[in-house]
């Protein structure tokens, strides 16, 4: 599903480059569920952005499918992303003007999905979380977990191939936590492709593979 | 998705609720400038266009090369130009004939505009009548016709044709017509029209406009040139009969002015009628309604950017999400077009509000909804999308081109950019203002000057009588010395003409010269020198006993005597050009400003010639109103069937200043609002740096700093902007001003300490703004602020 071959990512300040990712490759297949780890600044965060097409590598290739990404338009990158790509946040990143419906139901809106099929997929997914009865709060009024919540369901409503998952637990403390990481192993088992970067070593075992990055370098890649 | 966006934008209205009623607030009042400015201009350029056949109908004027347009013409040029040219349709003349007495049913009331007419003037001039037939209704001498204003306050609702009223004291008419303008607008708006009563059989006298509806397709210019031609044959004929050999000086050039061009094209005419328009002004007006609106979106785009780094964790989601920049711009281009169509709401509700004020300012008499709501309505609304558009469009750039990793990272909501772009906007309008607090202040300043400046004559205490026949003056003249018995009457002088009344100039020839000159004159009694305090420079004035002086003798000005270059006036001799007899010169009196100090004092000649429309009184008086009553009591004697009116010549005088007080006005006005504007948007701007910085306010305060110390921080900015903006308005201000005065012969001088009052006053304004919010969040506890981090 996902090939990167050579992978650099750098930034050049005063002539002088700073690596973030160098001579990264992976190849990640569809049904898996990957953890990446590593300590602060090894580029996890920078990889997950490069796999769902939010940042550019500065060298190397990445095919998504049989699509050269790193050919690829702006506007089809996009497309990809749109699509195929589902993101959940540390810090929830819930619009705070729109309701949990409405927020859920934004994904849908660019995807220009027809009114009738938003409602019932949104009532589906409401359903599955169990989070009917706040459909109308707004974010504000929700606890951590119950944002998280939303946030993952914002990020399946659309039906993506791949959910990217940035330290989604980060921010919860542990049985929200789990709540949140049985969720992805449901959703894993149901055959989303799921890749996230976490701290967490415990949750690192809900996966079926490990990646551990350091200093923009696979120091390790462990099949569980 | 639409409803998304303006889900998003209602609430984000609604969460903060400061920021949106700056934002509204603003742009209503720009919009409600612009909507009452908008509702002028139409009024303005619609004058007389919507007349049938506007397109074909012109004013004749005449066009002295350099020296001044003049729309008089004379009597018999309408009759002329329907027999000799086969280009006119038909045309006719017009005439003002003043402050007239109308009497009906034993009701006597003055009527200030009165015009005489040809028979032909309403089938050459398509006024809209209610009543009557527009083709016949002066067929008669008799006929009068009169505006519906004019009826309902006279016969009330009924229909007036038939009614009998006596006229000029004298005449008497049966209305024939009843002119119904409804929300037009005509330069031709009297309230009543009569037939001439007379013609002068000349061509070199002028005493009427002239209009003329021509065929289609005809080549006014061409038409013109043959009428200059045949005219200049006429004029040349008649003077040589009266033994004046005139040179090309004496020759104008005769031409058309199209209908619609006469409301706002005619300020460089000498004299005119009824117009009061001036493309000036209209440009003038569309300046400010454009800066007030600039002004006001401004404001818009400065909050918006500062506040655009809050909107960029919704960017980055709605981008991870999938949406595209193109869409996120829509979003926020429809943001700013629902707040402005907020403002435009009640932009409509403050333009009615302000609407009799605005009228009073353009001296105008305009209507928001009535006249036609289906066009303001969708003008509105057409300036609330434009505005929306205008306000929204760079900061949707802005906003929508943020990149989801760069917006979702943690720091960014702090950093916000630098604001240049913001603090060369905030320049701007500080510029803005700036600048027209200083044309503003000098235009109050020539105003005060003109009207505190010595005038060579004293205005004040002298009653003015008007005539109502010239003969009337010599039962005043008769009752002399009754009237002066009056406790509080000094003097007593009658008078073709005061100074700031309209003065005509007639053409005089020093005897010995070739070349004629144009003075104004008076024609005046003994009294008129004791009355105004006029000084004498040479000579002595008319004199009671000395016979002479009321037939043949003349009183010149300094001015006549520089301008003819007479070595020795005393002696020297004059006649008017028509005359063959002259009279010799036996005063100069010293300049006295015939004309406000908009003008230069221009030369003047005075003879004792029986042509009276006015008494004047010199009072001295604690008690003016047993005075005027005295007078009035007495004045029944004079003209019995005519109730006396009156005014007085300072205040007569200081009229003639209407226009520069009106435009002072207008500037005031104009200034307040920008003022206001600007300092709401630095309201917002302050308000949203002392949210930003809460937290550093607090910390600087945990570690010592004092409240001054903390407004120092948050001012240091806008003094920088505002003193920028002082420099750049300098010599903005610098250049208005100075070309608005050059428009006055007499003017104050440009002193320093105007600019720097603008400057300082508006300084002083911006910093308590932003000060107070210092203070406020200087004096917040520290502790609280940190803690909500």
């Amino acid at each position: 599903m996902i090939t990167l071959s050579n992978l650099e990512r750098f930034y050049t300040n005063a002539s002088q480059k700073t690596y973030v990712l160098r001579d990264l490759s992976l190849k990640i297949e569809e049904g898996e569920f990957v953890t990446i780890m590593g300590p602060s600044g090894a580029g996890k965060s920078t990889l997950l952005n490069i796999i769902g097409m939010l940042d550019q590598p500065d060298r190397g290739e990445y095919h998504f499918f049989d699509e050269p990404v790193h050919k690829l338009k702006e506007k089809k990158r996009q497309e990809l992303h749109k699509y195929y790509m589902g993101f959940v946040f540390q810090a929830y990143y819930l619009i705070d003007e729109l309701t949990v419906y409405e927020n859920i139901e934004t994904p849908l809106l660019y995807r220009k999905v027809k009114r009738s099929e938003r409602q019932s997929r949104i009532a589906d997914i409401l359903d599955r979380f169990q989070i009917v009865a706040k459909k109308d709060l707004f974010p504000h009024q929700l606890s951590g977990g119950q944002q998280q919540l939303v946030g993952v369901a914002r990020a399946i409503v659309g039906n993506p191939k791949l959910l990217l998952a940035d330290e989604p637990t980060g921010n919860l403390h542990s049985s929200q936590g789990e709540v949140i990481m049985d969720l992805f192993r449901q959703l894993h088992r149901d055959g989303m492709t799921i890749v996230q970067v976490t701290h967490n070593e415990k949750y690192a075992q809900y996966g079926t593979r490990v990646v551990e990055l350091e200093d923009g370098f696979v120091r390790q890649d462990v099949a569980l | 998705m639409f409803r998304n966006h303006l889900k998003i934008a209602l609430r984000q209205l609604g969460r903060n609720k400061l920021f949106s009623t700056v934002n509204i607030l603003g742009l209503s009042l720009g919009m409600a400038v612009v909507t009452l400015i908008a509702l002028y201009l139409h009024n303005e350029f619609n004058y007389d266009r919507w007349m049938d056949q506007s397109e074909l109908t012109y004013r004749v004027y005449r066009d002295w090369d350099g020296g001044g347009k003049v729309i008089w013409t004379p009597s018999r040029l309408a009759e002329k130009l329907m027999a000799d040219y086969p280009e006119v349709q038909v045309a006719t003349g017009l005439g003002p004939s003043g402050e007239t007495l109308l009497e009906y049913a034993g009701q006597k009331r003055y009527i200030k505009e009165t015009a005489a007419v040809d028979s032909t003037f309403f089938r050459t001039l398509a006024l809209p009548f209610r009543y009557g037939d527009p083709q016949t209704a002066l067929d008669q001498p008799n006929g009068m016709v009169i505006s519906r204003r004019l009826a309902e306050t006279i016969f009330g609702d009924k229909n007036p044709l038939g009614e009998v009223v006596r006229f000029g004291g004298e005449d008497d008419y049966a209305i024939t017509g009843v002119i119904d303008l409804g929300a037009r607008h005509s330069h031709l708006d009297y309230d009543l029209y009569t037939r001439f009563q007379w013609y002068a059989d000349s061509w070199t006298g002028n005493n009427r406009a002239t209009y003329a509806r021509l065929h289609p397709q005809v080549d006014v210019a061409g038409l013109e040139e043959r009428l200059t031609a045949e005219m200049t044959d006429l004029m040349r004929r008649e003077f040589l009969a009266m033994n004046y050999e005139p040179n090309a000086g004496d020759f104008p050039k005769w031409k058309l002015q199209p209908l619609d061009k006469v409301h706002l094209h005619s300020a460089d005419f000498s004299f005119l009628a009824k117009a009061g328009g001036n493309i000036r002004s209209i440009y003038l007006f569309a300046l400010i309604g454009l800066l007030v609106l600039a002004v006001a979106i401004v404001n818009y785009v400065n909050l918006a950017t500062a506040r655009a780094s809050q909107r960029a964790k919704e960017v980055g989601v709605k981008k991870v999400t999938g949406a595209v920049r193109w869409q996120l711009t829509v979003q926020f281009i429809v943001e700013s077009i629902l707040q402005s169509l907020f403002a435009a709401a009640i932009a409509l509700l403050l333009a009615e509000l302000l609407l009799p004020f605005f009228n009073a300012v353009v001296g105008r008499d305009l209507d928001v909804l009535s006249a036609q709501p289906a066009w303001i309505v969708l003008g509105v609304l057409g300036l609330a999308l434009l505005t929306g558009l205008l306000a929204g469009v760079y900061p949707a750039f802005v906003m929508s081109s943020y990149r989801p990793v760069t917006a979702l990272r943690s720091g960014f909501l702090r950093s916000g950019d630098k604001g240049l772009f913001r603090k060369v906007l905030v320049t701007g309008q500080f510029t803005i203002t700036i600048a027209l607090l200083i044309v503003m202040g000098f235009i109050y300043r020539q105003v005060n000057f003109m009207i505190g400046h010595e005038l060579g004559f004293q205005p004040d205490q002298v009653m003015l009588i008007p005539l109502n026949f010239n003969s009337s003056h010599y039962r005043v003249e008769r009752l002399k010395s009754e009237f002066e018995q009056i406790e509080g009457v000094q003097s007593l002088t009658t008078a073709s003409r005061f100074p700031g009344q309209f003065l005509p100039d007639w053409g005089v020839i020093v005897e010995g010269r070739a070349e004629g000159e144009s003075p104004y004159v008076i024609f005046a009694d003994a009294d008129y020198a004791r009355t105004l305090d006029l000084q004498m420079a040479k000579g002595r004035f008319f004199a009671p006993d000395i016979a002479a002086d009321t037939i043949d003798h003349w009183v010149v000005n300094e001015a006549f005597v520089r301008k003819a270059e007479l070595e020795e006036p005393l002696g020297a001799r004059l006649k008017f050009s028509a005359d063959s007899v002259y009279g010799q010169i036996i005063g100069v009196v010293k300049d006295f400003h015939l004309k406000g100090l908009n003008s230069e004092i221009r030369p003047l000649v005075m003879h004792g010639y029986h042509q009276r429309w006015y008494a004047g009184l010199k009072l001295s008086t604690s008690d003016l109103s047993a005075t005027i009553a005295a007078v009035q009591q007495l004045w029944k004697e004079v003209e019995p069937n005519h109730p006396m009116r009156y005014s007085f010549l300072d205040d007569d005088f200081a009229k003639q200043y209407d226009e520069q007080q009106r435009l002072g006005q207008t500037i005031f006005y104009a200034t307040l609002l920008t003022l206001f504007i600007a300092l709401l948007g630095l309201f917002g701007l302050t308000a949203f740096n002392v949210e930003r910085r809460t937290r550093e306010i607090g910390i600087r305060k945990v570690l010592g700093s004092s409240v001054s110390g903390i407004v120092r921080l948050l001012s240091r900015d806008f003094l920088q902007l505002s003193g920028l903006a002082f420099l750049v308005a300098l010599p903005v201000g610098y250049y208005f001003a100075d070309r608005w005065l050059a428009d006055f012969a007499f003017r104050t001088e440009l002193s320093w300490w105007v600019f720097a009052l603008a400057g300082l006053a508006t300084v002083l304004v911006g910093l308590l703004t932003v000060g107070l919010q210092g203070v406020k969040a200087a004096l917040a506890d520290p502790i609280e602020s940190l803690r909500s981090e």
